[in-house]
Parts: C-alpha cells; structure tokens; sequence
C-alpha cells in the first residue's frame, strides 16, 4: 500500500462538562488508504461523530495527531486548512437541515466552487455534469431543496460534496433517515462513485447492514475507544470482540429461521463515568478479574487481519 | 379465527387542509385475535401510523375516519362518544410511540405519571398505587424501580424511558397493545432488549400486540401475522412464515430484498425505483405500478382488490397468484 490518505495517530479528544471532563474519543489510530471506505459502528455516545469531526478539522484533537496526505493538519489554523479543505468533505445525516433552504439547488452545489474562484461557464457546465452523476435530473437546478423528496436531497448533498474533488467524504449517518426503497439506491451510488473517483469513505452509521454493504474495513467503537477493527469480511463472519459480537447479534434479520441471542444486558454507561480499566467489562459475558483492573489495548489477532482491545478475544 | 379482538372492515382514513380533503388510508381491512401480534410494516408516509391513530380514534381536529368501521372486543367504536372512548383508551388499548420523551411530561416524577393511569382508570390512590407503580416498573426490568419511581424522564436513558412508556401502556392490562416504531429510536443492543420484553409481556398476561415498523428485521423477529401497507392501502396481509418464505406482493419481496443485511454483502443492492407517491397525487390502477418490475398494462388500468392466496393470506396485486407459482416452480 502507498502512504495513507489520512492517518490517526493516538487521536483523544475531551470536551469540558459541568461535571467534569468527558472524554468522547480516546487514543483512537488507524489509517485510510485513497479509495478505501472505513465503516464506524457503535451505539450513542460512542464517539463515532466526534471522530468524523475531528478528520473534517471541524474540531481538533486534545491529544495526538492527525495527517492528512502526509502533512499533519492537527493544529492548523482555519486559514492553514484553506488548501485541504476541498479535499476533505462530509454527507450528514439530515439533508432538511444541512441544505441551505433559500438557496436553488445550484447554487448549493456551486458552493464550494465559487469559494474556490474560475469562470462561471466552467461552473453552471461543472454542475449539470453533477446532477447527471448523482442521479438527479437535469432541471433540478433551479427548484428548491424542499421541493425534493429525502432520498433526492441526500444526492443534492452528495452533489455538492462532490463538487470539489475530494479525496474523502465523510458520511455521518447518510442513510439512516432514508426509506429502506431509497436507501439502496443511495448507498448504492455510494459504492459507484467511490470506485469511480477512487475516493475514501469514512462511512459512520449504526446500521450495520449499510456499513458491511460499502465498506472495505470496519471500525467498532464502544465509550470513545476503537475496540475492533477488521476487514468487513472477517468482522461480519467472525467477530472477535465479544461487543462486536453482541452488536452483531442484536440486529434483527428479516428471516424467520434466525435464533435470537440473548440480548445484551444492561445499557451503554455514562462517558462522564466510564468503567475501570476494560469500558466493555460490566456488560462483558467473559469479563475475569483482569478486565476490571488492567486497560487492553489495541492490539493484532495472530492469524486475523483484526485489530482487537480485548484480553479475551474470539 | 375465534371471535377477533380487533376488526377493521374497509376502514378509510382522510386529512383535511386547506379546503381540500386527501384520503390517507383507503379501505383498510383486518383482523387480529386476542393474544396476536400482527406487524404493520411500511414506508413513512405510508398511512401505517394514521391507521393506529384511528384505532385510538386520535386523529386529530383535521383527521376522521371516512369511511368503514373498526370494532374492538365486539363493540363498533367508530362512533362511540369520546366519553366511552376514553374509558377504552389507556384502559382496554394501551400504546407506545417512538420518542417516549415527547409522551412524557418532564415536569412529573414518571412515578408519579403511571399513579394518574392507575387513580383515572381504575380508582386506585394512595399507598396500594405507590405499590403497584414499583411492581410495574420492576415488571418491565427497570433495576431498582422504587428509586427510579422518583425520577424525572429527563434523568433517564431513552431505553428506560420507553420501558416507563411500556409500564404505563401496560398499567390496566390492557387486551391491546399499539406500538408505533417502539424502539426505532434506541440503539440495536437496547432495542434487542426492548423486543424481549414485549414478548414477555404478551406471553405473561396475554396482551394482544399491534406492532408498526419500518423495519422487517424487527417483522420477522416478533410477528405472527404482517400486514404491507404501501401509499395507504394494505398490499398484503400473510403470516409471517408464508410471507418471509414466499412474499405475495412485489412490494413485498422488493422490501425484502432491499434491506441491506450485515450477513452478506451483495455486489448491489437491489432498489426499488423511484419513491412512494404523495396521497394527493396516487397513480391510477394499482397505485404500485410505476415501480413494480412485473407491472403489466392491466395493472395501470385497474386497482386490483386484495385476492386471496391461500395459507390464510391476502395480496392486492393482479398478478400474485401467478407470480406465486412461478417462484414454486423455481424451488
């Protein structure tokens, strides 16, 4: 593989709270090839969007480093980020409220290039192309976001992610307001563009079905900590994290011969009061004495291609 | 069937705004045993929810029932007056929505919520209703209920909440249970527990379960009987073991298809073309047609009625019994 398009090394971010300090991401590193999708699973308050965020410079790290095509853009200021900001480009979950109302859809989609300059012909053309790679018919350009339904509106917004030429889009949640019929076809054109523009995907959901139908490797977040991560290939048939695997097991299949696991008890705790040592262990069915007392880290399965923080895994 | 416990008889639903009237249900029938749990899955704008609203007879000043009518435990209730209605309401019906902290009142302990249903609907104060509060939040496995009685909804997570949902629902032992999208809005592994503790509930006191759902995951796990509804019609009302081995309805089978599953990775997903139609603007014929693959010019022509199939099933598609065969054949 060639040097990464994007690299975390020991990522923390903390957020201050009046009852103290949160700790929403912790020591979270790996790296994203050009044209490789990473999928981000976990539940509320995994830290899965304070991660996408951090990779936009949205938010900087409290600790540790991120590198964008080799350079590190940890610290850089809003105007220091001007040059990567094209490159680096999100799809959020609500389209209602991520597309500017007032404005015609080209002009939405023309954003992000007019911020960049050159001619206005190379731009209207630019963004009849767009439409046409996104699925969208022609005359959308002059109608408003409302007058689209949200299957639409989502590929406005990835019309206009597009726009630019990223490198990586980060998708929080792209699909999941979507009909089951339209979010098919969204992630669907998902997988087309990626292969065809040779982009990187940060692909964060909770549903896994969407996550293992885009991506290539699998994050799994649990209270801030990345707990596994495995090619989607390995990580859906054989999880070796037991969270991973109670997560996989508490989604319902739409199939009668599935024998239901026993759900996971208890719920997510608190990220103001997380657990000693290993955060999964109150929840953990082999949790042992050394789960409460000595933090894992994350660390290669021999004989995998995963990535696990777990002193019992498989 | 015995003597159902809720019948709907080509029940109609429409919306006034405006001056114009859009009818958003049309012609909805079926009916569910005592002790049933029938799914009711479709896409937002369905008319899946309005249907339970309808039942509830909480339709709002803009909605009426327009047409048909809905008996529950042998009584026609579609003109009951509200008084009686409300004696059946929370008492005989009880019902849970999606975001329980939009059901809940922030300003009351969510003891002191479940102690109104309990004094309104069946007389009980005092000490013996302080008892049963607790013995209701313990009996949807809220851990230690007595303190947890005293707690505001905000100070609980949202899959407690909707267990507090749940044991108000459940206070007067209802004979019907009205889910609406109960845990789309808790995460997978909470949900999980959600989903056992509403087959508990029915199997511990019997309690008849109308469970609306976008999600066919969540159909298969807990119904016995499903019911498609698509642009305000039921397409397809077949027991869960007939409709997830061979589902009637093209719909059907392109819903199935269409949800992507972390149990296999498929090349592409399968898509149904185009979206669900506003009810203000529903195609002529059978209101699937424009994105159903196997359409032909009798369905662009003609609204097809819901035909019998047998198995105790129902398909309102001119083409389903042959369809039907036809994937026979291939097996």
């Amino acid at each position: 593989m060639s040097a990464p398009l994007l690299e975390l090394a020991h990522v923390t971010r903390d957020f201050a709270v009046p009852a103290g300090r949160l700790r929403a991401v912790e020591d979270v590193s790996f790296s994203l090839a050009a044209g490789e999708t990473i999928g981000v699973v976990g539940e509320s308050g995994c830290g899965k969007t304070t991660l996408g965020r951090m990779i936009l410079r949205l938010l900087a790290p409290t600790a540790g480093r991120i590198s964008f095509r080799g350079e590190d853009i940890t610290h850089r200021t809003e105007r220091a980020l001007k040059p990567v900001r094209g490159a680096l480009q999100a799809v959020f979950q609500d389209p209602v409220s991520s597309l500017n109302p007032r404005l015609r859809v080209r002009d939405i989609i023309g954003e992000p290039l007019v911020n960049r300059g050159g001619p206005r012909d190379a731009r209207a053309e630019r963004i009849a192309e767009l439409l046409s790679i996104v699925g969208l018919p022609g005359d959308a350009g002059g109608r408003f976001p409302h007058e689209f339904s949200g299957g639409q509106r989502q590929r406005i917004a990835i019309a206009r992610a597009l726009s630019v030429n990223p490198a990586l889009i980060v998708c929080d949640e792209a699909v999941s307001a979507l009909d089951l019929s339209v979010q098919a076809q969204i992630l669907n054109l998902l997988r087309d563009l990626q292969t065809r523009y040779q982009l990187a995907l940060l692909f964060i959901s909770h549903n896994l079905g969407a996550v293992r139908h885009v991506s290539h490797r699998v994050a799994v977040m649990y209270l801030g900590r990345l707990v596994e991560l495995a090619p989607e290939s390995e990580l859906f048939s054989r999880p070796l994290h037991p969270y991973s695997m109670a997560l996989l097991a508490a989604v319902p299949e739409p199939r009668l011969d599935q024998v239901p696991a026993p759900a996971l008890a208890g719920e997510v705790p608190s990220p103001l009061t997380p657990p000693a040592a290993c955060h999964f262990h109150p929840r953990c069915p082999r949790a042992e004495a050394r789960c409460r007392s000595e933090t894992p880290q994350l660390r290669p399965i021999v004989g995998t291609g995963a990535l696990v923080r777990c002193h019992f895994p498989g | 069937m015995a003597a159902p416990l809720l019948a709907l008889d080509s029940v109609s639903v429409a919306f006034r705004s405006e001056r114009r009237e859009t009818e958003v249900l049309s012609r909805a029938s079926f009916a569910m045993a005592p002790g049933e749990i029938v799914g009711v899955v479709g896409e937002s704008g369905s008319g899946k929810s309005v249907m339970a609203l309808a039942i509830m007879r909480l339709l709002g000043a803009q909605g009426r029932v327009s047409g048909g009518r809905i008996r529950f435990d042998g009584q026609e209730i579609t003109t009951l007056p509200e008084a009686a209605m409300r004696a059946i309401r929370g008492r005989q019906i009880g019902m849970v929505f999606q975001e329980p902290m939009t059901s809940l009142n922030p300003l009351f302990t969510v003891g002191y919520q479940i102690a109104e249903v309990l004094a309104i609907h069946l007389g009980l104060t005092g000490a013996v209703a302080e008892r049963r509060v607790v013995e209701l939040l313990a009996a949807v496995g809220i851990p230690a209920p007595a303190e947890r009685a005293k707690a505001y909804p905000h100070q609980l997570s949202g899959g407690m909440r909707q267990r507090v949902m749940l044991a108000m629902a459940m206070a007067c032992g209802p004979k019907l249970l009205i889910a609406d999208e109960p845990t789309t809005a808790l995460d997978v592994t909470i949900q999980a527990q959600i989903l056992e503790l509403l087959l508990r509930l029915k199997r511990d006191s019997g309690t008849a379960i109308l469970l609306i759902t976008h999600d066919m995951g969540v159909i298969a796990r807990m119904a016995e009987r499903v019911l498609v509804v698509y642009a305000g019609e039921i397409v397809e009302d077949a027991p869960a073991r007939e409709l997830f081995a061979r589902p009637g309805h093209p719909y059907t089978r392109l819903l199935l298809q269409a949800m992507p599953t972390p149990r296999e990775k498929l090349a592409r997903l399968p898509v149904i073309a185009g979206a669900l139609p506003p009810p203000s603007a529903l195609p002529q014929g059978c209101r699937f047609h424009p994105r159903c693959p196997d359409a032909i010019q009798r369905c662009r022509d003609e609204a097809p009625a819901a035909f019998a199939l047998g198995g105790g099933r129902l398909a309102r598609c001119w083409r389903a019994a042959e369809l039907l065969a036809a994937m026979e054949g291939v097996r």
